[in-house]
This record gives structure tokens, C-alpha cells and sequence, in this order.
């Protein structure tokens, strides 16, 4: 069982924001990674099987755009959910390059997280449980 | 006056003349005897006075001399016409043998010649049978002071002719007798020269009254000629026994028609004959209107004709009354003839010795009448030589008497007393020696010219430094020789160097009048110039002659415009009753161009106050006038200028007060600039009372001074003020201008300026606070969702971890709802959503469109809107937006713009929701129902939209502050405070729009938002 669930890789500097999100996607059958910055977060891929970033924008060190743009370099197949704070962010063209589009982007605080989970469902072609 | 009818006026024939004629008569007579039978002579001449011409006579007469060849074969009968003046001599002479001429002149004739009359004519005029004629008297109908001949008197009197029987003779005989001398009572008497023309002058009005022949006026009628009822006659006078039987109108006694006479030669039986054919002559009616046909009567008595000419001492009466040599001699030569031969040898003796004696006597008288007569003719010639000498020496001339050789026969005083010599010193000398030597040839040589041609000479000679006129005139002899001269020489020194001075004078003057520069002129009295300048022609473009020639050049010249005013001025300056005077008037010159001329005139009197006529100057001005006109023109637009500034603006001066005053300060101040002007201006405009001493300090000190003053008026908001006082510096002039402006509106601006600026800072803020809330409440609802997911017993993991806890996962939810666990979680997790609602719309302040714009219609737009906001979540919650009428007005022409689709709704949902709430206030009474009218109106390059509800209204503070963020009146947590700021912040920051909010307390409320159309491309 262990091994089916998907793994969802959380890269946020706010450690209360991996966890409580961590612990969300948990209950929701995800095996959920954590990472407080772009960095580290490229350093978890590495080693698991990370089937989905959930990426805040505003990072420490390198900014979320440029871990997704990393990330996707490395697994292509990877995808990406943008959970940010800043209400005035815009995709940029090099990650609707990469097929995201502002279905993607959520800004925090989202009204209900199964709206978060329904994206992640359906970028990684899940049928909701 | 020409003669043409009558007798011949002879004012020469004197008495003597009478006695010649009578002693031809005489020898005539005895001619006849011894020329007796010559009257078988089978030819007879008859004459007729030809008074007026030959023609006329022989269509008067010639039908009874042809009657007379046809009645007396035997004899040859030949008309001689006769003038008046040959009427005597004919008869005297016998150039004739019958005669037919007036009755006057036969009077004489049978008075003088013994021709005795043989018929007379009798005349068919206008169809009646006449043999006698005589005047009538008329005037013109309507003359009530006209009755009778008296009436006369003091009259103009006219009558045909001075020798006219009827048209005169007649008349006069009238007068007389009514004790009219008519040359003397008439106020005039005149003769027309003929009846026609007599009529004529009384019908005209020239004369009051008139005579002329009988049926004069009838014929006239019946030639066309008058209207007899235009005219009254003198009755016919008592006297005259035909009166009521005579055919025509008349007013005087009548008299027999002209009588064919005989004259004395010729013998009884030829007489006969002819006087028998002429009686048997037949009388012919008229051919024609006006014709007289004539026949013969038996010879009528002529005797009123004689009384007439006797009365009227008229030939041959005009001696009647007294005893003339030649009527004694005509009445007594027989007994004078027999008187004479009987004493004649008797007397003859002692004739002689009378004769001697009266001579001797004749002679002494004759010689002491000579003696006396030498006496008295001495005393005359030395009267006479005093009364010379003494008229000599009054003249002021030298006067000379010279004999050819110049030698002085004598002088008078004044030739002396110029030489400073007596009389008696002169006499003798000869002239040129008393003569400076140039003078003396002069004179010899005029004496000499006077000797050689005869005539006087006349001269002139300078001596001393004085001027002489000199005249010579020759003194004839007996034989026309020049016997003396006598030689005048007048002093004219005076009058020659005055007529220097005058014409130094006249030039002096002249040169000062005809260099003028104005058009000068002196207009007599009469209306005719006296002067005109030649600067006339500068100006006007006529010569000054012209204006002599045409003193009414001057009215024709004159601009329309001016000319009723200056021709009234000249009619009076010229009738002397005009004053000094100044005017400005136009002429228009030949060329058409107009001048203007400043005119002015007095009028010019003598020093005896005699009225000389107008003196008048006139400039011309045109250039200054259109300097006038542009000063005008430029004051005028000054003026304009000043009056359409929105700004009150008064000029003072150095002491503050009033010297201009521009439509806006009128306005304020309630009071015209004529009423202001002069006054302090603190008085006449209470706004800048508290200024007076801030606009000495500028004009003392030359400073600007500006101030702006808050003012509260009564009921309304507060206004602004901005008063500027600027001291005028230039020009010397003491002073200022105050200018003061209503700055409400700007204050106004400048105090949304800071709202926006607030705001947009409020946005900036805003914006860079979301991120940073946004985390917290990202971990609030976050944890918030996992705590209430995990307390759910929906999820499986929730029941497995109690039951490995060995807790009943049913009594773990229990505690938690008992202690409403449950319940503060949801509160969380709401009020975590609130604020995260707040922080999105503030976001939105700042938030750039981030869509590209497109064309919309506004009425899509606003109905789509409208759509959103039945299907809106708040204002189904709390508000029932189904029971709101909406509706909508849009422009036909639907219009269209570039707009953002969302923020062009996301503006008009804030608006109606906000008008939603609004009318949720409000109770409506049936039929009133809340309602939200959508309107759209293109206005050029913009779309006005308005949004009107009929809620409670807002009062006007409210109003300004609706758009503020955070402003609400809403109950807490009933809103935001930031729907109608982030409309705001769409409509002015995204697209450069208006929102003005219209709104009375329980009138509803209007928002207007005014959208520019934009243009394709538009992104910002």
C-alpha cells in the first residue's frame, strides 16, 4: 500500500504550512515530502519518487518559479501546484511553457483545501476517493 | 400800350395849329368851287379808318364796297384804309371822297371839314341786330363790395384802350358823372391795349374792375374764350332809354354805330346814290362764331357822341370852356373881315402917331431897364466871383488858373500855403518855377499834351515825399482854342500810404488766412461765404471757389449720418441765432472717402452789434478719430476682457478706492461700476473689508499679497476665497488691482487629490500587507480544515487512531460537540475566510488589469451585471435582490468600449449592491417599489452610466465620503467598506474615468460614472 500512494513533495519556507498541508494530503491517501526551500526541496527529489510540488513562490534562497524550473528539468513528468502568499502573482510564460496554466495557482489562504487536492487529483489523473 | 382803335393822341396840336388848319379849310373850300363838277368823276374813293390793320379793315368794309359796285354799275368804288394818323390829312386833303371811321373822330371831322355823315352801320353780332354800342362795366362775380359805379373808388381800374369810344369813352363819361375823376380815385387805372386783354386782367386778378366795348363779353363767351358767370356787369344806367332793350350787357349810355360819311366836295347827287345803295345794302347773317356782318341805317344823330367828347374834353373838345383866337375868328370873320376894311383909312393915321409915340417911350423904359439890369448882373458876377474864390479855397486840391505859357493867372490858398507864399507872391509866376525841377517837366509836359490835343490830362507827381494827383483841363476861347488851363493837384499822400498800409494788410492777413491749416471760412448772412481757406481742397477735394460759387456745396458734402444736425446748426448760426459751438461731423469727399472734422464756429458781430455772419474753423480730425475708434475698440476689448474673467477684479487707487470694476465684481457687490466708482472699496464690497489694510501694505510696499479665506455662507458648504492683491507699479500710477476667485471648486479638487492619494497609499499598503497575512491565514485555515476533518468521523484514519487508542471515536465527537469543539473550529475557519475576503479586496485597489481589453456594448455589460447580482451569494443572503425592479434606459446606440469584462462588472456590482442595500432600509409603500434604473448615455468619446435608485438618499457628507475605504454604514460585519473604493479605484485608476454620487436624503441616490470608450489597443 505504502508504495502505491503518490508522493506529494510540499516546498514552503512556513513550517506550519508543510505540516498542516503535509497532514492534509496524508489523510487524503498522499505520501507527502517537506521542504522549507527550493533547495532542499531539489534535494528531496532527488531522492524519492515525487509525483507532485506543491511550490510557494516567495522562498528563501531560489524562488519557487525557479525550483519548478529546475524540478521540471530534472523529472519532466513532474507536477506542479503553485500555493502562494503573494495575491499579485502571475504565472510566468516559462511555466505555461511547461503546460501550467492559472488552474494551477491557488493564493493562501484557499477557502477550502479540497480545492488544492482536486488540482492534485487531477494533474496526477487520480479518480477522487 | 400800342394804339390801335379811336382816335390818335395829339398832346402838340396847340391853338395856332387850329388856326392854320382853319385857314386851310378855308382855302380848300374855295379849291371846290372852282373845281365844282369834278364829282361826276366816275370813280370814288372810300376811306375807312384802319384802326387796328388794312386786313382788318378790309374785312370789315370790303363787303360794302363790293355791294356798292354791285348796286351803282355807273360808278367805280375803291377802298383806301386809312390809319389814325392819316385820317385828317386824307380829309383835308381829299384824298378821299368817302370816309367810315368811329363816331369821335367824325365829330371832329364834321366839327373841322364839314363831312357830313350819310349812314350809319347798323351790325349783326352773335345773331343781334345792333346800331349802337356803348361799355360795359365788370368785375369778377363774388365782389360784394362792388354795387355800383361809386363802389369804384380806391378800385384798379382797367379798360381796353385810351381812345376806345366803348371800350373807355364810354365808361369815363360814367365816372364823371358819378363824380369819379378816374386819374385820379382809381388806386390805378390802366389800359390792356385791347378788350380781350382787359377781360383778361380783371378774370387774372390785376385788375378789380374793368370797361370794354358791348358784347365784348358775349362774343368772348361764345368764342370759348371766359365763363361769363365767373363775371358781375354795372347795371345799365337810368339815363339811357334803350335800357332792358339793347341785346347785350350794359353799363354805360349807348352810342350810334360808325357812320360812313361824305366829304364836302363831293356833289349832293352822287352823295344820294350811294347813300340810297347803302340803305338798301342787305344785312347777312353770320357765317361764323364771333363774325360781325354789318349793313346801313339811315344816319343817326351823333350828338351823345359830341356831348361825350365835350363832357370828357376830349378832341375836338379839348379846349371846350375856353375862347380861343381861332374860335372868334371862326365864328365872327365876316363881321371882323367888314370891321377892319371900313376903319381901316381912318385909324391908319393915327395908328402911326401911337406907334411913335409907344416906341419912344419903349425906348427910355428900355434904357433904364438895361442901366438896372447892368446893375444887378455886376452884383450877381461879384456874388459870384466871392462864391468861386470862396469854393476855391474850400477844397483841399491846389488849384491853378495858368495861361498856355504856365504863367499863374490865379490861385487858390492851398496852392499858396503848399509854396509857404501868399496870392499875391504866386500870381505872375510861372508855375514850373515853383516846382522842384523833375515835377516841373513833368507838369510842362502835361500842360503841353493838354494845349496840343485839347483834352484834359491827369497825373500823378511825387515832391517832398508827398503824393500829388494831378488833373489839367483846357479852358477854351470863343474860337475852341485853348485859351488857359486850369490845373487841380491833390494831396493823396494819406490815402496812398494807407492803401499801402491796407494792402500791406490785406496781404498780411491774407498770407495768415490762406496758409491755415484748418479749413477756415467766414459764411455771410446771406448763406454765401465770405472766406474759404485753401486748405478747403486738402480736405474736402474742393477749391474754395467752389464753395463761393455753391454755398450749398457744403450741405452736399455732409455724411448722411451728420447732415439733419450740422444743417440745423448752420440754418441757425446763419440766421445769427447760434452760439459758440463745437461739433464733430463727417463729410464725404468726391473721391468717396470719408473725413471726420472737428468744426467749430462763432458768431461774428460788429462793434455796433451788427450780425457779420459765422465764423467757422474746421480741423480735420479722421486721423484722430480712428485713433479714437482703435482706443475704443481696445478699451472696449479691455473692457470685454475684463468683464468675462470669472474673477472679481477691481482697479484702486492709491488710496483704495474704486476705478474699475469688471461684471463679476458688479455682480458680487450688487451695485454697477457707477456706483461703486470713487468709493473705498471696503465699502462697496464688505468681501475684502478685512483687506483694506493688507492693500495699503501692497501698494506701500509694492508686494504681492494673496490670501485664501474660508468663508461660511448660510446653508450651504463652505466656500473658498483667494484673494490676490497686486500693486501696480508702472506708469508713476499709485495703486492696485484686487483680484478675487472663488476657489471652492479647486479646494475641493485638492481635497479629493488627498483622498486619492490616501487611498492609493492605502492600496500600495494594502498590497504589500496581503502576503504577509495571507501565510498566517493560510496556516489558520489550514489547520483549522485538518482539525475539523480530523475530528469528522468521515475520514477512516480518525476511527482507526481512537480505536488504537482504545477510545470510542462516538464519544470523542460527543465531548468535542458538547464542548463545542466543533462549533470554535467553525469559527475559526469562518472568520479566517473574512479576513482573507478583506485582504482580496484590498488587493484589489492596486490591482493592475490583468486582462487584455476588449469591445463590449455597455448594455451586455450592465445586464450581465445585473445577472451576477441576483446570483450574488452576499446579497442573496442578506438582501432580496428578486424584489428590486431593475430598470433600464440604455442610449440606442448602444455604446461600445474597451473595457476589462470583470472589472466593468465588478464596478456596477459594488454600485447596485450598495443601492441594494441601500433600499433594504427603506419601507416602500404600494405601489412603490424599490428600483434600480440602469442608464446609459453616449457623450462623445465617453458613455455616461448612471445608476439611480429610489432608496433613502444620503445626505451630502455622506456622499463625499461613500467612496472613501472602510467607510460604511453598515452594520459591522455587514460589509466591508471597500465595494464602492475598489469601483472607484477601477473607474479613475484603470480606465481615467468620473464617478459623481447625485443624492438627497429621501430622494434616492444617483451615481454617475463616466467611462471613456478608449480605443482598440488600449491596455494599461
Amino acid at each position: 500500500m505504502q508504495s502505491d500512494r503518490p508522493v506529494i513533495l510540499i516546498v514552503d519556507d512556513e513550517e506550519r504550512i508543510r505540516a498542516g498541508l503535509a497532514d492534509y494530503f496524508e489523510d487524503e491517501g498522499f505520501a507527502a515530502l517537506t521542504a522549507g526551500s527550493a533547495e532542499e526541496g531539489l534535494y528531496a527529489l532527488a531522492g524519492n519518487r515525487v509525483a507532485l510540488c506543491t511550490v510557494d513562490i516567495r522562498l528563501p534562497g531560489e524562488s519557487g518559479n525557479q525550483f519548478i524550473a529546475r524540478a521540471h528539468a530534472v523529472n519532466p513528468a513532474l507536477k506542479f501546484l503553485i500555493y502562494t502568499g503573494s495575491a499579485d502573482y502571475e504565472l510566468p510564460e516559462a511555466l505555461r511553457a511547461i503546460s501550467m496554466t492559472d488552474a494551477d495557482v491557488f493564493i493562501k489562504p484557499v477557502e477550502d483545501l479540497g480545492l488544492l487536492l482536486a488540482a492534485a487529483n487531477r494533474l496526477l489523473g487520480r479518480e477522487k476517493p | 400800350m400800342s394804339q390801335r382803335c379811336g382816335h390818335p393822341h395829339r398832346p402838340c396840336r396847340l391853338v395856332g395849329a387850329g388856326r392854320i388848319a382853319a385857314l386851310a379849310c378855308l382855302t380848300l373850300a374855295a379849291a371846290w368851287l372852282l373845281t365844282a363838277g369834278r364829282a361826276l368823276a366816275a370813280e370814288f374813293k372810300i376811306g375807312a379808318l384802319a384802326n387796328r390793320d388794312d386786313a382788318i379793315c378790309r374785312e370789315q368794309w370790303g363787303p360794302t364796297v363790293d355791294y356798292l359796285r354791285t348796286a351803282l354799275p355807273g360808278h367805280s368804288f375803291s377802298l383806301v384804309p386809312l390809319p389814325f394818323d392819316r385820317i385828317i390829312a386824307a380829309v383835308a386833303a381829299s384824298e378821299v371822297d368817302f370816309i367810315i371811321l368811329n363816331p369821335s373822330f367824325y365829330i371832329e371831322l364834321e366839327t373841322r371839314f364839314g363831312t357830313t355823315r350819310l349812314a350809319s352801320s347798323r351790325n349783326n353780332i352773335l345773331g343781334k341786330e345792333t346800331s349802337s354800342y356803348g361799355g360795359v362795366v365788370f368785375f369778377k362775380a363774388g365782389r360784394s363790395d362792388i354795387q355800383q359805379l361809386t363802389d369804384l373808388r380806391g378800385k384798379r381800374f382797367v379798360a381796353a384802350d385810351a381812345y376806345s369810344l366803348g371800350g373807355w369813352h364810354a365808361a369815363w363819361l360814367e365816372l364823371q358823372k358819378a363824380g369819379i375823376n378816374p386819374f385820379k380815385d382809381f388806386a390805378s387805372m390802366r389800359f390792356s391795349g385791347s378788350h380781350d386783354a382787359a377781360v383778361r386782367a380783371v378774370l387774372d386778378g390785376l385788375a378789380d374792375a374793368g370797361t370794354v366795348r358791348t358784347d365784348t363779353l358775349e362774343r368772348m363767351q361764345a368764342e370759348g374764350k371766359i365763363d361769363l358767370s365767373l363775371l358781375r356787369t354795372l347795371p345799365c344806367p337810368e339815363a339811357e332809354p334803350a335800357c332792358g332793350v339793347f341785346p347785350f350787357l350794359l353799363s354805360t349810355r349807348l352810342y350810334p354805330e360808325w357812320p360812313l360819311a361824305k366829304l364836302a366836295h363831293v356833289p349832293d347827287d352822287a352823295a344820294r346814290e350811294v347813300a340810297a345803295a347803302l340803305l338798301t345794302m342787305p344785312l347777312h347773317p353770320a357765317r361764323e362764331a364771333g363774325e360781325t356782318t354789318r349793313a346801313w341805317n339811315v344816319p343817326a344823330g351823333y350828338e351823345p357822341v359830341r356831348d361825350l367828347l365835350r363832357a370828357l374834353r376830349l378832341p375836338p373838345f379839348q379846349d371846350y370852356g375856353r375862347i380861343t383866337v381861332a374860335d372868334v375868328f371862326r365864328n365872327y370873320w365876316p363881321i371882323i373881315v367888314l370891321i377892319a376894311v371900313s376903319g381901316a383909312g381912318g385909324l391908319l393915321t393915327l395908328i402911326v402917331v401911337s406907334v411913335l409915340n409907344v416906341k419912344l417911350k419903349k425906348s427910355r423904359q428900355e434904357l433904364q431897364r438895361e442901366l438896372d439890369a447892368r446893375a444887378a448882373a455886376e452884383k450877381r458876377i461879384r456874388e459870384r466871383e466871392a462864391r468861386i474864390r470862396s469854393l476855391l479855397n474850400a477844397t483841399t486840391d491846389s488849384v491853378f488858373l495858368l495861361d498856355r505859357a504856365g504863367v499863374i493867372l490865379d490861385l487858390n490858398e492851398v496852392a499858396a500855403k503848399r509854396r509857404n507864399l501868399s496870392p499875391a507872391e504866386l500870381a505872375g509866376k510861372i508855375l514850373y518855377d515853383t516846382l522842384p525841377p523833375q515835377a516841373a517837366d513833368a507838369r510842362r509836359a502835361a500842360v503841353e499834351a493838354v494845349l496840343r490835343t485839347g483834352e484834359a490830362a491827369f497825373g500823378e507827381e511825387e515832391r517832398h515825399g508827398r503824393f500829388y494827383n494831378l488833373r489839367i483841363w483846357p479852358i477854351f476861347d470863343d474860337h475852341g482854342e485853348v485859351a488857359q488851363l486850369a490845373s487841380y493837384s491833390r494831396d493823396v499822400t494819406d490815402y496812398k500810404l494807407s492803401e499801402q498800409s491796407a494792402r500791406e494788410n490785406e496781404e498780411k492777413y491774407r498770407t495768415v488766412a490762406d496758409f491755415t491749416y484748418d479749413w477756415e471760412y467766414w459764411l455771410g448772412p446771406d448763406g454765401r461765404y465770405r472766406f474759404v481757406s485753401p486748405a478747403c481742397k486738402e480736405i474736402t477735394g474742393h477749391e474754395a471757389a467752389e464753395f463761393f460759387e455753391d454755398p450749398e456745396l457744403l450741405h452736399r458734402l455732409l455724411h448722411p449720418e451728420d447732415r439733419g444736425k450740422m444743417l440745423d446748426h448752420l440754418k441757425q448760426a446763419i440766421a445769427g441765432a447760434g452760439q459758440e459751438c463745437e461739433m464733430d461731423f463727417r463729410i464725404v469727399r468726391p473721391d468717396g472717402e470719408i473725413r471726420w472734422i472737428a468744426h467749430k464756429c462763432r458768431p461774428i458781430r460788429r462793434d455796433d452789434g451788427t450780425f457779420l455772419g459765422q465764423r467757422g474753423s474746421n480741423r480735420d480730425i479722421t486721423a484722430r478719430k480712428q485713433i479714437e475708434a482703435e482706443v475704443a475698440d481696445l478699451k472696449n476689448l479691455m473692457q470685454n476682457i475684463f468683464d468675462s474673467m470669472p474673477s472679481i477684479l477691481v482697479g484702486v487707487d492709491g488710496q483704495g478706492r474704486v476705478t474699475h470694476w469688471n461684471s463679476p465684481a458688479a455682480a458680487a457687490a450688487g451695485m454697477p461700476f457707477s456706483q461703486a466708482k470713487d468709493r473705498p472699496v471696503g465699502d462697496v464690497l464688505p468681501l475684502i473689508r478685512d483687506e483694506c489694510v493688507n492693500i495699503d501694505a501692497a501698494i506701500r510696499d509694492l508686494r504681492v499679497y494673496k490670501v485664501t479665506k474660508r468663508i461660511m455662507n448660510e446653508g450651504s458648504e463652505a466656500a473658498h476665497q483667494e484673494i490676490t492683491i497686486y500693486p501696480l507699479a508702472g506708469g508713476g500710477a499709485s495703486g492696485a488691482v484686487i483680484r478675487i476667485d472663488d476657489v471652492t471648486e479647486r479646494a475641493r479638487l485638492e481635497e479629493m487629490m488627498i483622498q486619492s492619494e490616501k487611498m492609493m497609499s492605502i492600496g500600495g499598503l494594502a498590497a504589500g500587507m496581503a502576503h504577509e497575512i495571507n501565510n498566517p491565514l493560510g496556516i489558520i485555515l489550514q489547520a483549522a480544515q485538518n482539525a475539523m476533518r480530523r475530528i469528522s468521523p468521515a475520514l477512516v484514519s480518525n476511527l482507526q487512531t481512537a480505536s488504537d487508542l482504545g477510545v470510542d471515536f462516538a464519544h470523542v465527537t460527543a465531548y468535542l460537540e458538547r464542548r463545542k469543539i466543533t462549533e470554535y473550529l467553525a469559527d475559526i475557519n469562518e472568520a479566517g475566510l473574512r479576513a482573507s475576503k478583506i485582504v482580496q479586496s484590498m488587493l484589489n485597489f492596486s490591482r493592475r488589469s490583468q486582462s487584455r481589453r476588449a469591445l463590449h456594448g455597455l448594455a451586455a455589460l450592465l445586464d450581465k451585471t445585473v445577472e451576477l447580482a441576483r446570483s450574488d451569494y452576499d446579497l442573496k443572503k442578506n438582501y432580496d435582490i428578486k424584489k428590486i425592479k431593475i430598470v433600464t434606459d440604455y442610449d440606442p446606440g448602444d455604446p461600445k468600449g474597451y473595457f476589462v469584462e470583470t472589472e466593468i462588472e465588478q464596478v456596477f456590482l459594488n454600485i447596485i449592491k450598495n443601492a441594494a442595500q441601500a433600499m433594504a432600509a427603506k419601507t416602500y409603500p404600494p405601489p412603490e417599489e424599490p428600483t434600480v434604473t440602469l442608464r446609459t448615455r453616449r457623450d462623445g468619446e465617453r458613455v455616461l452610466i448612471d445608476v439611480e435608485d429610489n432608496g433613502p438618499g444620503m445626505d451630502e457628507a455622506t456622499g463625499k465620503r461613500v467612496l472613501e475605504p472602510f467607510f460604511t454604514t453598515k452594520a459591522t460585519g455587514r460589509g466591508t467598506g471597500l465595494g464602492l473604493s475598489v469601483t472607484y479605484f477601477i473607474v479613475t485608476n484603470n480606465y481615467g474615468g468620473e464617478i459623481h454620487i447625485a443624492s438627497e436624503p429621501g430622494r434616492g441616490a444617483r451615481f454617475r460614472v463616466v467611462l471613456p470608450l478608449g480605443k482598440a489597443g488600449d491596455a494599461i
